[in-house]
């Protein structure tokens, strides 16, 4: 069990990161090379590597090593991006996704594409071997870059004030010395011990000046600052106890373990902290986050040489704020004299090889705290306990209703009262509980950017990619299922709309094409919109091979929109060749199906020569909905509020043949009660309701209207599934069941109607084009 | 005894002869401070008795450098063994604390 879960976030883990690592590849690749990026796919590889050895999943380790290894290449400036090492990395992301699909399915042991795996491998391990050939060519030049150190270890004294200063020249040097500046390390050529003992070493006999004795005898000091702030006040202080530290530069050619081994013994209770030169300055910037008086620590490195002027801005532009106020000016002072006079005499020196205060270094730190910061921002829930949290809201809803109802019955103001600030709240704890599922749309559109490059090249078309409206928000399960139906579209787009480059140069357009995708709210749904800048659709052609396949008669006169709506017929294909996309005739009805699934919309406009765009309207949730209760035949109906756009008495209206002349305009409506076949009962009015869903607008005749409620969807059964006109059931505050109207079919239905009667009333067709 | 007290040119000047370590350091402590307490507006300390010296001696030294400062007096040292030495060469500390070799030129 324990482990399942371990599984199931590292397979998460997994999938995030690739998804990171594949954006960054992207924006590589339209932005440019920089450094944020490569790190970015380094960290992201490195991390899955490290993840699955923890589960010994050897497999996705090995693999991800050879990649590690080409990536540290690339990030280090010895291996190009290309265009071809671009698409090395993506396919090998690719790949990874499959070892981690693998884990999840617990398949771990089979190799998911052994062929591709080799073939990826022997790609990666030739760029390997290339480094390894140009290394070993400059393997020659090597003694003189240590020729180069030599020298600048004698010119050592001057070396560090012109560091201090930086210099430009001293720069120049730096650049002729190393060029790797990912792991941004410090210039301090010089171990640095920073050395805290616990309070008891004297009692326990043992001296810490003795061990220092001990450590000269492997090297010299270079710098030593003691460390006397943490001593208390002369009163309180306890002579046989150890207070003062010491951050002590110490030049040796003894190896850690020698210089570790010296603090052995003092090792229990204390802070020993030893860094190794140019060791990473990140190591630095951990100590001192967690050591008290950090930015008297940072003055005394820098005074010491320990740490460069731009390492110390670079720890200071990201750190915190001083933990304390200076409180001891003497001790302050003290320091001051010894730093000028250590530095003076023992000419601690900067190699500094490279700057470290580079802009990449401090976007890349930027870059990390926000991810910090983002950790804390979010919190992972698994998706069934807010489920659990909108199903018991649904029935506090219900519940809330009930207890309003009991409290009208009882024509007690003030309970009333109280039970209409408690549905008050209830509203607003519905709201939040929805909005926790929701999710930017963003989620499926961030891997469109790749699909659109595969396909591009895949077709040797030139496609650019715009997305807009990325943050537009979306109930979770809905984006989950709108991805398939929108990569079908999207790939229809760039295999049939958009046209090949000499065609579109012919046609004098540009000639890269443009696909756009974008998000937007209307009226209580979500439209998604794919436009392409394409050939459009071909009106005649789809009527002809719509015609030949018996989906339409042959002289049936269809309106624009049905005939576009045709190619989402299953087996429906208007492509001369089939590709490895598309044109199959397998898709478009798929994704008609999805997007029903979803209580969607789909539609298609197009512009012959101009372009095609596929509107997809989705209801914003699932689960619960503002609901507009009306009575119809002694049964309660259920209207989504945010499809209602008003109400008007039909008696004071003109009306003919179910059309009401509203305002001027004809509307179509719907009597429900003969719809439904429901008893008539006399009642004094009628009323009509009037929706809209999209730009269609129809009225709804009712018997009477009940007013606004809360409904929480409860979907029919399969039994019903395929009743027209009812999306879903809901249970009133008194306990009776409530249908819910299913406007978008029902608005479709005063079309069908239109159909009829279009002969009838030229006027109703009006209607019709009217979008 | 060890530490020894006496005026030179108007000032108090302390003596500090043998071990300067965790075996006298209690017994120092009050004593040292005493002495601070009591020089008027210079103190001077002659190290060159101290024949060892361990962390709690260097602390002792720190904080009476402290003290003096905190009561605006001078403390300066006159007179350092090689053990002293040794310790104040090894940690850097020749700025710390104030040694005069001219005084000790004219002793």
């Amino acid at each position: 069990m324990k482990k399942d879960a371990a599984r199931d976030a590292l397979v998460q883990e997994g999938r995030e990161l690739l998804v990171a690592m594949e954006a960054a590849l992207l924006q590589i690749e339209s932005e440019g090379p920089s450094k944020d990026a490569i790190n970015a796919i380094f960290r992201a590889a490195h991390t899955i590597k490290g993840s699955a050895g923890l589960f010994a999943f050897d497999s996705i380790v090995s693999f991800t090593h050879v990649l590690e290894s080409v990536l540290d290449k690339v990030r280090n400036g010895i291996l190009k991006l290309d265009d071809a090492m671009m698409s090395l990395l993506l396919n090998c992301g690719d790949y990874m996704g499959d070892l981690v699909d693998a884990i999840e399915k617990l398949q771990e042991d089979q190799e998911p594409d052994l062929a591709r795996r080799t073939e990826l491998e022997a790609a990666l391990n030739a760029h390997l071997e290339q480094v390894a050939v140009a290394e070993e060519a400059s393997a020659r030049g090597m003694p003189v870059v240590d020729a180069t150190g030599l020298t600048e270890t004698v010119a050592a004294v001057t070396a560090a004030a012109a560091a201090l200063a930086g210099n430009a020249q001293h720069a120049d040097v730096d650049g002729d010395g190393d060029g790797e500046d990912d792991h941004p390390a410090v210039a301090n050529p010089n171990w640095h011990l920073s050395l805290r003992f616990s309070q008891d070493v004297l009692r326990d006999g043992l001296d810490p000046l003795s061990f220092l004795r001990y450590l000269l005898t492997m090297g010299r000091s270079v710098y030593a600052h003691t460390i006397e702030h943490t001593m208390p006040t002369a009163d309180e202080m306890d002579p046989e106890l150890c207070y003062i530290g010491f951050e002590i530069g110490f030049d040796s050619n003894a190896d850690r373990q020698a210089i570790e081994s010296v603090f052995e013994f003092v090792r229990e209770g204390s802070d020993i902290n030893i860094f190794s030169p140019h060791c990473p300055l990140e190591q630095y910037r951990c100590w001192l986050a967690r050591m008290p008086e950090r930015d008297r620590m940072m003055r005394m490195l820098l005074q010491s040489g320990a740490l460069t002027d731009a390492e110390c801005q670079f720890l200071n532009g990201e750190g915190p704020l001083p933990c304390r106020t200076v409180t001891d000016s003497d001790a302050e002072v003290s320091f001051a004299k010894t730093d000028a006079k250590t530095v003076a005499k023992t000419g601690s020196f900067e190699l500094a090889p490279h700057a470290v205060a580079d802009n990449g270094a401090v976007t890349r730190q930027k870059s990390g705290d926000d991810k910090k910061g983002q950790e804390q921002k979010f919190i992972k829930i698994e998706v069934s306990k807010l489920d659990q949290l909108i199903d018991l809201v649904g029935e506090l809803v219900i519940a809330g209703a009930g207890a309003s109802l009991v409290a009208k019955r009882k024509k007690d103001q003030r309970f009333e009262e109280a039970t209409q600030l408690i549905s008050g709240l209830v509203e607003q704890i519905r709201d939040a509980a929805l909005t926790l599922r929701m999710v930017q749309i963003n989620e499926v559109f961030q891997r469109f950017p790749r699909v659109v490059r595969n396909i591009s090249r895949e077709l040797g078309k030139e496609i650019e990619l715009i997305v807009t409206g990325a943050d537009t928000e979306l109930d979770k399960s809905m984006v989950e299922k709108i991805s398939d139906p929108l990569m079908h579209i999207v790939r229809n787009a760039m295999d049939h709309g958009i046209e090949a480059a000499d065609i579109r140069r012919e046609m004098g357009k540009p000639e890269a094409g443009v696909l756009r995708l974008n998000a937007t709210h209307e009226s209580g749904s979500v439209v998604i919109e794919v436009f392409d800048d394409g050939r459009g659709l071909d009106k005649e052609k789809i009527v002809r091979k719509a015609t030949q396949q018996g989906l339409i008669a042959v002289d049936a006169n269809l309106p624009e929109k049905d005939i576009f709506r045709l190619i989402f017929e299953p087996g429906f294909s208007t492509a001369e060749q089939v590709t490895a996309l598309s044109g199959r005739g397998v898709g478009m009805d798929v994704v008609k199906r999805n997007i029903d699934s979803l209580h969607g919309e789909v539609d298609i406009f197009s512009n012959p020569g101009k372009g095609t765009m596929v509107r997809i309207r989705l209801p914003l949730t699932l689960a619960i909905i503002a609901g507009f209760q009306v009575v119809v035949g002694g049964a309660v109906f259920v209207i989504p509020l945010d499809l209602v756009v008003e109400c008007i008495n039909l008696t004071a209206h003109q009306v003919h043949d179910n059309v009401v002349t509203l305002r001027g305009e004809p509307l179509p409506f719907i009597p429900l009660r003969e719809l439904f076949d429901l008893p008539s009962r006399e009642s004094p009015r009628k009323s009509l309701v009037i929706v809209q869903y999209g730009q269609m607008r129809a009225g709804l005749l009712v018997d009477n209207l009940l007013g606004e409620c809360q409904a929480v969807i409860k979907p029919l059964g399969k039994l019903f599934s395929k009743v027209k006109g009812l999306s879903g059931s809901t249970i009133l505050g008194d306990g009776r069941v409530a249908l819910i109207l299913d406007v978008p079919h029902l608005i479709a239905h005063t079309g069908q109607m239109e159909q009829v009667n279009i002969r009838r009333s030229e006027v109703k067709a009006e209607f019709g084009e009217r979008m | 005894m060890p530490l020894t007290q006496s005026t030179r040119d108007g000032h108090l000047r302390l003596l500090v002869n043998g071990g300067f370590t965790i075996f006298q350091a209690a017994e120092y402590k009050p004593q040292l401070l005493g002495v601070i307490d009591n020089a008027d507006e210079m103190l001077e300390m002659d190290l060159s008795g101290v024949d060892e010296i361990d962390t709690t001696g260097l602390q002792l030294l720190l904080l009476m450098k402290r003290e003096a400062a905190l009561q605006y007096k001078q403390l300066f040292f006159n007179g350092i063994s090689p053990a002293v030495q040794n310790v104040i060469d090894m940690l850097h500390l020749q700025g710390t604390f104030d040694i005069q070799p001219s005084i000790q030129g004219l002793a």
